[in-house]
């Protein structure tokens, strides 16, 4: 820096330049006989070209219906209340018409489901629901279409893929038909993977071969993706980043070393005790006190505190939203410091 | 009916062994082959039957109210009319009415019946007030009264058949698309980001018309009977075209002289439905079969 460091320094890029995704105090709320209940609230979140997000948290905390709210299919009579969604930094996905909405499904953001049975329509072949994909977006004829989903199911790994194609969904396994799955929300190489519980439903070792292709696909095309998953070993093995959720709220964010390794959330640290593990074997298995909160009846303050072993009285002063001082890896907890934290998970 | 009591226990047998269970997908099959067996055979004596037999309107007054015999084999009625003759040709009016008038209101009924469930909000509203009014009405009553507005004859009774059915299959095809469109599939469509159109039209109305058509079968007897027993009050179709209702009618006055006019033409009606709830329960069966198997 000789000369030019007199000149103005160019403002460091912010988030939402270098985000493909970034999210702002997400809020979906269901009428309640009393008032509104908030399933997803304050959830701040950011996705990078070609970053794979995972999304924790136990079932009813919200994360399914934060990737519902991104593709603007919240079932009635839940809305989309607050919060704005941008898509490079520009499009707010929230506020998108239907039509714009529906070229974006997809195109550019695909999903994937739990079960891949139920997901697929029961009444056409494999190669009708592909073919379909392809010629509402890219508007191939019959036969490129048909051309690209021989490819597509040979890429997602499912052997003689064109005997598959006038295969049904009950005729295939629960592997292949996630692998159907895959092929059909790939189909037209989104920039955004949701994927929803995407090995949930299956075997174990379905399990591994069915992320270590979505891995794959994410290195060969560069898409980002977000996971969502109650399974922490799921996301260690497959994202570089983590969102935490509970009770609606994003709890802790960080790489997942800085999650996985260094929880600062309490919650975070009883997720991870409750996890069997090699070096707990004999020994009895932690679990989480207490069931997760009503999303109708939560406690003032931190949502947490009721089963948190560092609660104390000004918990329920908390307002449950990520300390955005540190950008890197962020807690929604200020009462606890994080060597607290690792004391307690080292006791466990 | 001991191939349905057959059908029922050896559905449990299916998942344990492999052999059964296509015995069984077998049985259910002759149900449904059975009905259509015995459809194809009226179907064909209908068709054939004129070649040998009088012509349906021609009088012979010389032997009236004969017993059934070589020559007339379902007898003759108080005008020398053969029996058989006008009940085979009777055939194509009473399936034709009864395919018609059930096949409409399954098509109007599924269509309303879907949008309702799929888009709810007013479409529903207005479309399940409509049909609760026409099932608040007793289904005859209701039928009757429209041929009475419309005047009797063929299109009274067809117009009145379907006014009075669309409703039960909207009704239904609601309940199974507001369960279809929880449905991880029909998200998954909306994810691809299909048309709301395309996603009703091809995902969720394939999966509503099944149970539909299952039903629809037990509906076509319903309408003949109610056909005949339109025609049979005078409502229905006119002489001297021949009816089954019709032709039934015109022999109570002879019931204990002349038992064919009305027995033989009945026993038909009783073989049709018979037929038509073959293939239903066959129909049934299969599609149970397969949702089994998967």
């Amino acid at each position: 820096m000789t000369a030019a460091s007199t000149e103005p320094v160019p403002a460091p890029p912010t988030d939402a330049d270098a985000a493909l995704l970034s999210v702002e105090r997400l809020g979906v709320s269901f009428p309640a006989t009393s008032g509104e209940t908030h399933v997803v609230k304050d959830v701040t979140l950011s996705i990078s070209r070609g970053e794979t997000l995972g999304l924790v948290g136990e079932s009813g905390s919200g994360k399914s219906m934060t990737l519902r709210a991104l593709l603007g299919l919240v079932p009635s009579p839940g809305r989309v209340v607050e919060g704005e969604a941008r898509w490079s930094g520009t499009t707010d996905l929230l506020a998108l018409g239907e039509r714009s909405r529906r070229n974006m499904r997809g195109k550019e953001i695909a999903m994937i489901f739990q079960d891949p049975l139920e997901s697929l329509d029961p009444v056409f072949s494999i190669g009708y629901q592909i073919a379909e994909v392809l010629k509402a977006h890219g508007g191939l004829s019959r036969s490129q279409a048909r051309a690209r989903s021989i490819e597509l199911l040979d890429r997602v790994g499912i052997p003689a893929p064109d005997e598959r194609l006038r295969a049904y969904a009950h005729q295939l396994s629960g592997g292949m038909r996630q692998r159907v799955v895959i092929a059909l929300a790939i189909a037209c190489a989104p920039t955004l993977l949701l994927a929803d519980e995407p090995t949930t439903a299956l075997d174990v070792t379905i399990q591994a071969q069915i992320l270590n292709l979505l891995a794959d696909l994410r290195d060969e095309s560069g898409m980002a993706m977000v996971i969502v998953s109650h399974d922490l070993a799921v996301v260690a093995q497959t994202c570089d980043r983590i969102a935490v959720m509970y009770a609606g709220r994003v709890v802790e964010t960080g790489t997942t070393a800085q999650v996985l390794e260094a929880p600062r959330h309490p919650y975070t640290a009883a997720l991870l005790a409750s996890q069997p593990g090699p070096a707990a074997a004999g020994t009895r298995l932690e679990t989480i006190p207490g069931q997760p909160p009503q999303m109708t009846d939560l406690p003032p303050g931190c949502a947490f505190a009721p089963r948190c072993a560092f609660a104390r009285p000004d918990c329920a002063r908390v307002s449950m939203v990520l300390d955005r001082s540190s950008r890197e890896h962020a807690t929604a907890c200020p009462m606890v410091e994080a060597h607290e934290v690792a004391r307690y998970r080292r006791s466990m | 009916m001991s191939t349905v009591i057959e059908g029922r226990t050896g559905t449990a047998v299916i998942g344990r062994v492999g052999t059964s269970g296509r015995r069984i997908a077998g049985l259910a099959q002759n149900t449904l082959w059975i009905g259509v067996g015995m459809l194809a055979v009226l179907v064909l004596a209908s068709l054939i039957g004129p070649a040998f037999l009088p012509k349906p309107d021609s009088q012979d007054l010389f032997p009236t109210l004969t017993g059934p015999s070589a020559a007339h084999p379902f007898g003759t009625d108080d005008l020398g009319r053969d029996v058989l003759s006008r009940t085979l040709s009777a055939t194509w009016v009473d399936l034709g009415i009864g395919l018609v008038t059930t096949y409409v209101s399954l098509t109007i009924g599924i269509v309303v019946g879907s949008l309702a469930g799929y888009l709810g909000g007013w479409v529903q509203r207005i479309i399940m007030r409509l049909s609760d009014v026409v099932i608040a009405f007793p289904f005859i009553v209701l039928v009757i009264a429209i041929v009475a507005i419309i005047g009797p004859g063929a299109k009274g009774v067809i117009v009145g058949l379907i006014v009075g059915g669309w409703a039960f299959y909207a009704r239904f095809s609601r309940a199974e698309m507001l369960s279809l469109r929880e449905k991880p599939f029909i998200m998954a469509a909306q994810t691809l980001g299909y048309s709301r159109r395309r996603i009703i039209l091809r995902h969720a109305l394939p999966n509503v018309i099944r149970p539909g058509v299952v039903y629809s079968f037990s509906d076509v007897v319903l309408n003949i009977l109610y056909i005949a027993a339109l025609t049979y009050l005078g409502l229905g179709v006119q002489p001297p075209t021949p009816e089954w209702g019709a032709i039934i009618a015109s022999g109570r006055n002879f019931l204990l002289t002349a038992w064919w006019i009305t027995t033989l033409p009945g026993l038909v009606i009783v073989f049709v439905g018979l037929a038509f709830a073959f293939i239903g329960d066959g129909l049934a069966d299969r599609l149970r079969v397969q949702r089994e198997a998967r």
